[in-house]
């Protein structure tokens, strides 16, 4: 071996650095210039064409939204870069437009790439936006005081009339104590406050007594049957799979616990966990795995032919995308296919977060091969959860029911035999020996015995094939309610590995990746286990700054109509900015740091602000100003509900059930409605009995492909997909559900009914009466005088009183003012 | 014809959360679904103005329809050469299928000499008017996820379907009836109501479902012995409280919501008038035939003459897995007649040049051969790769065939349309800048044709 002679490293390294400033390719003379001339057109950071940017650094080294590297050092083969300037066919060249570039231009990029792709850092990186920084809880401002003199204000009003005071608003005088208690009533509650409570509150209408009045509102049961609904939504929650088959699922016990969970205030942070990963925690109760439905809620899709890995790798991605949106606030789903064009995750990151719950085991598969059926079955983990003694009373009457229905079938099945048998002497000891054994047992016969009868005989009995299918459903409900059951997440043993699916195609498998969270977001601790536990950690630890904002925001929507952010489902940059961005913060840090998380005590505070005690009233001056009341210079008023529509005309007409909890009620709905599909064990739909036909709409039925069309015509969502915010629409198809849904008809008719026993004596006392079951304050001179001659001419046309009460009722139910908060 | 008339205004209340009917503009106050405003994104003149869109649930044979294959024919019940399907994803084909060439004969119609199976005679007689896209292809397999991307450009739910994307940007110009209209024959298809939803747009925007059975409408009828004077009388109480509710409050939703309930009123008689097909001439219902869906396509006419922008009519149920030809045969019956008496009609009275009629569905068929081989009981699987739509009326260039398929009809073998293409096309010919009509929901600008580059088929343009 010839000994070479020794190079001082110092001077190896100074050779090097003049072979590169001497022979190599200049980045910024010759590379920079190319692309400034030919590129950046279509790929300056403003544009990102096809996720390729060549403006900075930073854009320069994502991956392309194909997930391919745009240069690889050293290897132009791996180089997309150079493939695409050097293509033969000019439909695939870039640039697209004029001529390709000059052989010496490409020879140039070849060389640059060779010479290992050297681009100084310019130092640009995304902006970070201000909902990634941490929420800090300035002081509230103060204000000109005899803005809220003897206003009772807390620090939401003093952020709230600073920022008005700039735009020269103020609050409206406070709303007169009975429709600020109906306000609150429904919007803690649900439900309208009774006569007794108006009364009660009318002798006493401080601010001491209204703090009272939310206490107990807050402690009521039925805080958390109101209060599920916007969870419920985001959740995606429905009795039924969704997509073609739609066939039922049972998952109503984790509705019932986070009906439980929200009256027994567990801590969001808590909450939170628990619904993500409860599994997981040491020595998980069976209320923690119960919690876990909550991402067994995605839609699931046993269309016969569906691909089994298909179907999981979209509910995977609907996981991901509903857990982005509720506790980062952020539209993490964008990165599905490519880096987010606007907020700092890329594809992989998205595949990384992805991999947190890539390890439960698969949700379905194909059965019946081998005939060619290919017919798609759930297989995924189910818990069979302790049945409380509210269960089992249900169990019992919905057992008495069936009873009650098969007893029905089977007297009128006896009568059409004995028809059947009338002209043979020889009587029942004409017919096959098979049905006389089934006859002997009479009223003992089951309902598979009675179809057999039927069958046998060829009965002629109308509408009996319906009655024994309707027979089939009630046996079917019963089954599930013996065995109450819910699905929910579990941990393999054996974790399933992730790849980047390139361009969002499940098929293409890009490179692999293992649990991690986005690096523009706050650190995940070491001490986090990397698996849904940590995640869920991580997305209730005090550093997340989106969690908390998220929650608060929504929690704005549902007393205000609209949010802090007005894009509660993105506060990304391409998100709204916060109209009041202190206070949200403010609310937010109290929510963590004050409050530990307590979603009622959150709650409390915004209730008690006078910003929200305010009245509706429009004045004419702000309304210029301010148009669309981002100031807050009135309480919106918003509409109701549709939910809330329903409970509340079920209270005053004196209908609404006090059941909780439970299996869904299927209340009565046309029956044109109802959609059977395929495979599907419900061919009609079967309302519910006596008071199951008057709960709370928190408990109705969620069928995704027909949900209760008087929820969806007041924008309930169907639950296909997370919802943040219901639409608050106004239109012909909600007056037609309140004057004639059959429903709204009883309703009507029963509040009359109510109105002319309860309502007192003398038809003014009545009138008024009436006015404050369902408005709560005192009905207006003028007010009252309309409703009297619509009274009087109704009874003196018809001659009847019970009618004139129900047209009251109608008129009444019908109010804007009735479904809105006023 | 100028159809822009009035648009703006109309434009911009059907963004009051209303859509229908004249509203108070006061309603703006509420709202924040303002993104679009029509000026930025009306394309080009509008050459329809309304849309009937044809959907055939379950997905119609393409091969024995309208994509003739000779050669298909000629290997009949031979094994499939293994491009047909080694390597892809079969909702049932499994192992090595055998080739099914159509049973059916095709010949040629009208002066174009367009090339249509002898199941659809009377469609053969307005061929003049069709221009047959042979080349469309899909990304899903599966009846739900296809359908929703057919409507909605999305593989799952979430998104507004087309319908709801016409009526949000251009209004509607009926004052007493829903601007989106569905209709149903057999079976509901599989994504269900999600194919006429509104998504993350207004919920003004969904389709209204108009029923055979019960009110045509949900609710519409009022209770049993409330007359008509009643009803008004009780309209008239509650208008009078809502009035003095307003003049003390001023909030303009309640001025929207008296609005609303007098556009309730007007359906209560318009929907009727609209269903009563004893106004229609003798003539005019055996030309449509018998028959529901023959009912309905009546009735599109009419809900077209009456202004409303977009009728969906959703027939079923077309997946022939088995027992294709008989199966086949009454479909297209039931079909035939009333959709050619629909061009017809529609042309008779010069609606056709502004309406756009489409007809497709989620995808095609298979060239090979599902299940038991025997003529009667054979079937065909879930094609995405290649299928069949048809386009006629305002702004079609009629009479023609573009795209077409390989010999075999499994790919396409010239000019793909992908669906965002068709969508982008649709909107083209409404007067929309597909990449103009946008919402602005979880933080940017959504359109109908997705992020990636949708492409308006120039070709097919008269």
């Amino acid at each position: 071996m010839v000994a070479r002679p020794q190079l001082h490293p110092l001077l190896l390294v100074t050779l090097l650095l003049s072979a590169i400033r001497g022979s190599g390719v200049d980045f910024e003379k010759e590379i920079f210039p190319i692309f400034e001339a030919r590129c950046l057109d279509c790929h300056d950071t403003a544009t990102l064409k096809g996720g390729i940017g060549l403006e900075t650094f930073y854009h320069a080294h994502l991956p392309t939204d194909a997930g391919e590297a745009l240069f690889t050092p050293g290897d132009v083969t791996k180089s997309v870069l150079f493939h695409v300037v050097s293509e033969a066919d000019p439909e695939k060249r870039m640039p697209p437009k004029g001529d390709p570039l000059s052989s010496g231009e490409i020879e140039l990029l070849k060389r640059w790439i060779e010479e290992g792709a050297k681009w100084p850092d310019d130092g640009w990186r995304p902006p970070k936006h201000w909902s990634y920084v941490t929420p800090v809880r300035s002081v509230p401002p103060s204000v000109n005081p005899p803005l809220l003199e003897n206003r009772h204000p807390n620090e939401i009003d003093f952020f709230i009339t600073a920022t008005q005071q700039e735009h020269g608003l103020t609050l409206n005088p406070e709303a007169d104590p009975a429709r600020l208690l109906r306000r609150v009533t429904l919007d803690l509650t649900g439900l309208p406050p009774t006569i007794e409570q108006t009364d009660a509150f009318l002798a006493d209408p401080s601010y001491a007594q209204y703090t009272k009045v939310v206490d107990e509102l807050l402690a009521s049961p039925s805080y958390g049957e109101k209060w599920a609904v916007p969870w419920l939504d985001l959740a995606r929650y429905a009795d039924s799979e969704g997509y073609q088959r739609d066939s039922p699922r049972s998952m109503w016990p984790w509705r019932d616990w986070v009906i439980t969970a929200l009256n027994e205030d567990k801590p969001f942070d808590q909450f939170s966990i628990e619904q993500l990963a409860g599994d997981l925690l040491p020595n998980a109760t069976e209320s923690q795995k119960i919690a876990t439905a909550f991402h067994r809620n995605s839609p699931l899709n046993l269309e016969a032919g569906t691909d089994p890995n298909e179907d999981h790798y979209k509910q995977i991605v609907d996981r991901v995308n509903t857990t982005g949106t509720i506790w980062l606030g952020s539209t993490v789903g964008c990165a599905q296919c490519h880096n987010h064009k606007y907020d700092p995750i890329s594809a992989k990151e998205y595949y990384e977060l992805f991999a947190f719950f890539n390890n439960t085991p698969m949700e379905s598969k194909q059965e019946g091969m081998e005939m060619g059926m290919a017919n798609m079955v759930h297989i995924g983990p189910v818990l069979e959860v302790t049945r409380s003694t509210a269960d089992i009373d249900a169990e019992l009457r919905a057992e008495a029911e069936y009873e009650t229905f098969l007893t029905g079938i089977r007297s009128d099945l006896l009568e059409a035999v004995d028809t059947h048998v009338k002209k043979d002497p020889k009587g029942r000891e004409s017919l096959p020996e098979e049905v006389q054994k089934i006859l002997e047992q009479e009223q003992e016969m089951n309902l598979n015995q009675c179809r057999t009868i039927s069958t046998k005989l060829a009965l002629k009995n109308p509408g009996m094939s319906r009655r024994f299918e309707e027979a089939e459903i009630m046996e079917n409900r019963l089954k599930e309610q013996r065995k109450k059951e819910v699905r929910i997440l579990q941990e393999m043993s054996e974790p399933r590995s992730t790849f980047v699916a390139k361009r969002g195609d499940f098929l293409s498998a890009g490179e692999k990746v293992s649990p991690a969270t986005p690096a523009a977001l706050h650190p995940f601790p070491d001490e986090f286990p990397r698996n849904r536990l940590g995640l869920a950690k991580w997305l209730v630890d005090p550093a997340n700054p989106l969690a908390a904002r998220a929650y608060i925001n929504r929690l704005w929507i549902e007393l205000f109509g609209q949010g802090l952010v007005t894009t509660p489902e993105d506060f990304g940059s391409q998100g709204e900015k916060p109209s009041h961005p202190e206070l949200l913060d403010w609310l937010a840090v109290s929510f963590v740091e004050d409050d530990h998380w307590s979603m009622k005590k959150s709650l409390r505070r915004i209730v008690l602000s006078a910003t929200y005690r305010q009245s509706t009233v429009v004045n004419p001056k702000s309304a210029e100003v301010d148009p669309r009341n981002q100031f807050l210079w009135r309480h919106p008023g918003h509409r109701l509900g549709a939910e809330m529509i329903r409970d509340q005309a079920l209270a005053i007409s004196g209908l609404l059930s006090e059941k909780r909890l439970g299996i869904h009620v299927r209340p009565f709905q046309p029956e044109t409605f109802w959609r059977k599909s395929a495979g599907q064990s419900e061919t009609y739909y079967v309302p519910s009995q006596g008071e199951d036909a008057y709960r709370r709409g928190v408990y109705t039925l969620w069928r995704r492909n027909a949900h209760y069309p008087g929820f969806a015509n007041f924008d309930a969502p169907d639950r296909s997909a997370c919802v943040v915010k219901r639409d608050i629409s106004n239109t012909p198809l909600q007056a037609l559900t309140l004057l004639n849904d059959p429903v709204y008809v009883e309703f009507a008719g029963a509040f009359g009914k109510r109105i002319a026993k309860e309502g007192g004596d003398g038809l003014d006392e009545r009138l008024e009466w009436a006015f404050r079951t369902a408005l709560t304050r005192t009905p207006r001179a003028p007010e009252l005088e309309l409703l009297r001659s619509a009274f009087e001419t109704v009874r003196s046309e018809s001659g009847s009183e019970e009618k004139a009460w129900r047209e009251m009722a109608t008129i009444l139910l019908n109010l804007h003012e009735t479904i809105s908060r006023s | 014809m100028d159809l822009n008339t009035n648009l703006n205004r109309r434009q911009l209340l059907s963004r009051t959360g209303a859509g229908i009917g004249s509203l108070a503009l006061g309603s703006l106050l509420q709202r924040d679904a303002l993104a679009a405003m029509p000026e930025a994104f009306q394309a080009v003149a509008p050459r329809a103005k309304s849309v009937i869109f044809f959907h055939m649930t379950g997905a119609p044979s393409q091969l024995d329809l309208f994509d003739e294959k000779p050669v298909l024919r000629k290997y009949d019940r031979q094994l499939a050469p293994e491009e047909l399907f080694k390597g892809k994803r079969f909702s049932f084909l499994r192992g090595h299928p055998k080739l099914l060439g159509s049973p059916y004969q095709f010949s040629k119609h009208g002066k174009s000499g367009l090339a249509l199976s002898e199941l659809l005679p009377r469609l053969g007689g307005v061929a003049d008017e069709l221009c047959l896209v042979k080349s469309v292809h899909t990304t899903e397999f599966n009846h739900g996820p296809a359908q929703l991307v057919f409507h909605t450009g999305l593989n799952r739910q979430g998104n507004p379907s087309i319908g709801s994307w016409t009526t949000y940007g251009l209004g509607s110009e009926s004052e007493n009836l829903p601007a989106y209209v569905v209709f149903l024959t057999g079976n509901t298809p599989g994504a269900g109501a999600n194919l006429w939803k509104s998504g993350f747009l207004p919920s003004v925007h969904q389709g209204v479902q108009l029923r055979g059975e019960g009110d045509p409408v949900l609710f519409l009828n009022s209770p049993k012995g409330v007359t008509s004077e009643e009803r008004r009388r009780t309209l008239d109480s509650i208008e009078a409280l809502n009035r003095q509710n307003f003049e003390l409050v001023g909030d303009p939703e309640i001025q929207t919501r008296i609005e609303q309930y007098e556009m309730a009123f007007r359906m209560q008689s318009s929907v009727p008038d609209l269903v009563d097909l004893s106004q229609e001439s003798e003539a005019t219902l055996d030309m449509y035939g018998k028959g529901e869906f023959a009912g309905q396509c009546l009735k599109a006419r009419r809900l077209v003459e009456r202004g409303v922008r977009f009728v969906e009519l959703f027939h079923g149920d077309w997946d022939t897995h088995a027992g294709q030809k008989g199966r086949l045969a009454g479909l297209t019956k039931e079909v035939d007649q009333p959709i050619a008496a629909l061009i017809t009609d529609l042309k008779q009275r010069g609606l056709l040049d502004q309406t756009l009629v489409v007809w497709g569905a989620e995808f095609g068929r298979t060239p090979m051969l599902q299940g038991d081989e025997s003529p009667a009981k054979c079937g065909r699987d879930h094609q995405k790769d290649a299928f069949t739509v048809w386009i006629a009326g305002g702004g079609i260039k009629g009479g023609t065939t573009y795209g077409s398929t390989n010999e075999l009809g499994n790919e396409v073998a010239e000019n793909p349309v992908e669906v965002r293409d068709l969508h982008a096309t649709m909107m083209h010919l409404l007067g929309i800048n597909h990449e103009k009509l946008t919402y602005r929901f979880q933080g940017f600008d959504q359109r109908l044709t997705g992020v990636e580059e949708a492409r308006v088929i120039r070709e097919i343009l008269g």
